[in-house]
């Protein structure tokens, strides 16, 4: 985790704290998780581009092939040389077509989080959850 | 050909005495260093170039010429990417000329203008470019003088020696200049900010404001070549359509009509692919048009034929009303909601819109000896040559895009598709120069629509009316349907524009994205699925804020929380528009600050007659935080005014005041149009509006009689820029809206207002 949540004391109650459950091994698992989705969040932002055309093109095709359980093709729309490009939509590929994946894993770790924090024993399942989302990469 | 100067093909060498910074060295030699992860301009296609011998000549008369490789559509871009240049090279302003690149990103870096992020991304490229041509001249004139450079400096166009009183002009020097060899990066020394002259300062007009204001500027619609002809299409009126068959006889016979030819429909996704009709050829557009009249074509109307708004409307809110895809997740929500004092939901309907650039696509292209050349209001010239040059099998470097001014762009012409449709025609007509233009009812019927939506939102509040929980489904098709078959579900970039990096202050959040098919061409915006996300999440901050008795402007400040730095990447948001998340972070306290500031100007809080009303919202997108206050009058049956608004805007260490100001001007006219009128609606598949008398945007009556811009002002070099072009738009709509509740009670659910006010 690169940036804590800085929260001014008069709101901290009304926010994720978690500290009381980092002895546990659910605790454990959840840790070693953030610190692989942060290095896949980076990736899948890496691989998108910032412009709205280009990450479009590559998040659409990289997530259509997934979807459909096939190798990324060559790219739709040119925005480089056809052989730069494929490769480019390849890694948002491998980069989780754009982040899809990850994204959903956050929030299944997320909700292992809240479990964790309550003792509720579901926190494993949702942290297996995460995980088979990453894996899906 | 009159106006915008392009790069010649044969490059600044060809002229007579004007030389380019170095050009001997290899392009690309100063460019970016590779890195394992890219973001921001380091991570689009064919990255960044800082090298003066790309962007920089100077004359023997002392003239500088900066290439632009950026695409102006009124955004000034043209004007601020000189200024960056200048200031560092100490140049005279009235010394500087702007010539636009041709499409060529392998030589100038990505030249794709979207997202909001020319200055963002190229802002310290184009300073080390000016920087590194300064040191350059200094380098020269300490050789001439033999003296040590440290001697001399740079100012205002010449090069002085400050202990011998000698001074060389930039014209004087710049053959010998253009002999050295470019410095090393780390030895180009930035100027101190303290001492710009033109960067954060408003002492340049727009380099295009003679040309543009005198008509003599050259936009895509004007340009005209010998032997040239024109042309229009009918397109397929429902999208996935195609001709049946047709009867070209009549069109034929009209005067100055030279052909009639299909244009076959895409294949597949359609992607930047003509959308395929009957294309007819004259030697005026009158003739076109009036040929295209007269055509008998008996169209396939396809899959699509029966899309109608007010159905899909009932189905997006079916499915809204569902669980979806959950792409964020913090805490329990169903917990906190089932515990909670208080519950309130809500759902906003947000139309399609259309771009509706004032200039409507057009472009020419050419086809001699082999190559294909094209002119054309593009957003994007590289995506552009590339494509055109697959359609007519060339390689890039057999096409060359020549860019002209755009009038106005909103995303619309970052799509090719209607240069692909002039390559065509132009080769069926034996490579004769044939401009392809867009009337505006081409425009508005066969468009890339901004997505349609529903937002449902759902909230639950504590005893003290703080929410504790907050859900949130978006339903829209999204922009991958024209890249890839059949997509359901919105992309992680649609979604990091207002959902997954949305900065509330929730304990439990959960953001859903259910199932939506596509069934017209969805593309990208200004501000894009921003729109939508601020909407409602903006609306129904106000709806919460009513329901716990409180101000609308304090329990926004609350739910957005206490000052604090967030990654967004931990929020959920995994696109951070493709910047790195760890120099990007989400700043909360700068969104307060606009909050406070829109506030602060319009006098929030002071009394109005009854019938008027106050509203504010505040969005964070392209890496910029904006809040909008409005002020509304809604008299007698309902007539909606807008009398003022304040607009605060923070985007980093500002390059060009004088255009931030426009384009949040720019962007309030442009959301009260959204807020009050324009709405794309379908019916059989087909587009019912298709002018300005049914697409109504904002016009003297209706827009803001009065808007003020608030910048915050940054010191700080050293802080990212942020984008100014998108975000001023996505705050508006709700701060007017929630102005009306503000003056009516009447809660606006659903855009455009229209005639929900008439009673």
């Amino acid at each position: 985790m690169r940036f804590a949540w800085i929260v001014a004391a008069g709101l901290a109650g009304a926010l994720p704290a978690g500290t009381a459950a980092a002895a546990q091994p659910c605790a454990e698992a959840i840790a070693a998780l953030d610190a692989r989705l942060d290095e896949a969040a980076e990736a899948a932002i890496s691989a998108s581009s910032g412009g709205q055309g280009v990450a479009g093109a590559r998040e659409g095709q990289a997530l259509d092939a997934e979807r459909r359980g096939v190798p990324v093709g060559e790219p739709a729309v040119p925005y480089q040389r056809d052989a730069k490009e494929t490769q480019a939509v390849k890694e948002a590929a491998k980069a989780d077509a754009g982040g899809d994946a990850v994204m959903q894993a956050r929030a299944a770790l997320n909700r292992a989080r809240s479990l964790d924090r309550n003792g509720d024993a579901g926190c494993r399942a949702a942290v297996a959850e995460a995980e088979a989302l990453l894996a899906k990469r | 050909m009159r106006g915008i100067a392009n790069v010649s093909r044969r490059g600044f060498l060809a002229g007579t005495g004007v030389f380019v910074l170095a050009a001997g060295l290899p392009a690309g030699a100063f460019a970016q260093q590779e890195k394992e992860k890219k973001f921001g301009g380091e991570a689009m296609p064919n990255g960044l170039r800082d090298d003066p011998a790309l962007f920089v000549a100077i004359a023997e008369d002392g003239t500088v010429t900066v290439t632009c490789h950026r695409q102006e559509m009124g955004q000034g871009v043209r004007t601020s990417i000189a200024m960056v240049v200048a200031d560092e090279l100490e140049a005279a302003w009235d010394r500087v000329r702007v010539v636009q690149a041709p499409g060529d990103e392998e030589r100038y870096g990505n030249q794709d203008t979207d997202g909001s992020r020319s200055l963002r991304h190229h802002y310290m490229p184009m300073r080390r470019v000016g920087a590194a041509a300064r040191t350059m001249l200094e380098q020269a004139a300490a050789k001439q003088w033999g003296v040590p450079v440290a001697e001399v400096r740079a100012q205002d166009h010449r090069v002085v020696h400050q202990a011998s009183g000698r001074a060389l002009g930039y014209g004087e020097l710049a053959r010998a200049a253009s002999a050295l060899p470019v410095p090393d990066r780390a030895a180009v020394r930035l100027k101190d900010p303290k001492d710009f002259r033109y960067i954060g300062k408003e002492t340049v007009g727009l380099v295009d404001n003679a040309g543009i204001t005198t008509g003599k500027a050259t936009y895509g619609i004007d340009v005209r070549l010998d032997g040239m002809l024109y042309a229009v299409v009918a397109r397929p009126p429902v999208y996935g359509g195609k001709v049946r068959r047709f009867d070209a006889a009549a069109a034929m016979k009209v005067p100055g009509v030279v052909k009639v030819l299909a244009i076959d429909p895409p294949a597949g996704p359609t992607e930047f692919e003509p959308l395929g009709g009957v294309a007819v050829v004259a030697r005026n557009s009158w003739a076109a048009i009036k040929g295209r009249d007269a055509l008998q074509i008996e169209w396939d109307d396809g899959p699509n034929a029966g899309y109608s708004s007010a159905a899909y409307r009932a189905a997006l809110t079916e499915a809204a009303r569902k669980p979806g895809k959950v792409v964020r997740e913090q805490g329990d929500v169903a917990g906190a909601m089932a515990k909670a004092a208080k519950k309130v939901e809500a759902e906003y309907y947000i139309p399609h819109l259309a771009q509706a650039p004032m200039e409507p696509p057009a472009a020419v292209v050419r086809i001699a000896g082999g190559k294909a050349e094209a002119w054309a209001c593009t957003q994007a010239p590289q995506v552009t040559r590339l494509r055109l040059a697959k359609k007519l099998g060339l390689t890039p470097e057999q096409v060359r895009v020549n860019v002209t001014l755009l009038g106005g762009g909103f995303g619309r012409k970052s799509k090719p598709d209607y240069v692909l449709e002039a390559g065509i025609l132009s080769k069926a007509m034996d490579g004769a120069p044939v401009k392809v233009f867009w009337t505006r009812e081409d425009d508005l019927r066969h468009g890339y629509y901004h997505t349609v939506s529903l937002q449902r939102l759902e909230a639950g509040l504590d005893a003290h009316g703080r929410p504790v929980a907050w859900l949130h489904r978006t339903v829209a098709p999204t922009i991958g349907s024209i890249f890839a078959p059949d997509p359901k579900h919105q992309l992680p970039f649609e979604l990091g524009m207002g959902v997954t990096n949305a900065p509330v202050a929730v304990p439990n959040y959960r953001a859903e994205n259910p199932e939506a098919p596509a069934h017209v061409r969805i593309g990208w915006y200004r501000s894009v699925s921003n729109i939508p996300h601020a909407f409602a999440i903006q609306s129904f901050i106000a709806e919460l804020a009513h329901a716990a008795g409180r101000d609308p402007k304090d329990y926004l400040l609350e739910v957005i929380g206490p000052p604090r730095r967030m990654d967004p990447s931990e929020l959920g948001d995994l696109w951070n528009h493709g910047e790195d998340p760890e120099r990007y972070v989400i700043d909360t306290g700068r969104l307060r600050k606009v909050v406070e500031t829109a506030a602060q100007g319009i006098g929030w809080g002071r009394k109005l007659p009854k019938g008027s009303g106050l509203g504010i919202a505040a969005h964070y997108s392209f890496v910029s935080y904006v809040a909008v206050a409005a002020e509304v009058v809604v008299g007698e049956g309902g007539r909606l005014s807008i009398p003022r608004v304040d607009i605060a805007v923070d985007c980093g260490p500002r390059v060009n005041p004088e255009r931030v100001r426009s384009q949040m001007e720019g962007a309030v006219i442009m959301g009260a149009g959204h807020a009050l009128s324009a709405q794309v609606t379908f019916d059989k598949g087909r587009a019912q509006q298709d002018n300005f008398d049914s697409y109504v945007l904002a016009r003297m009556d209706t827009a803001p009689r009065e808007i003020r811009v608030h910048q915050i002002a940054w010191d700080d070099q050293t802080m990212p820029l942020g984008g100014v072009g998108e975000p001023g738009l996505p705050p508006v709509i709700p701060a007017i809206t929630n102005a009306v509740f503000a003056a009516t009670g009447k809660r606006i659910r659903q855009l455009p207002i229209g005639d929900q006010l008439a009673v």
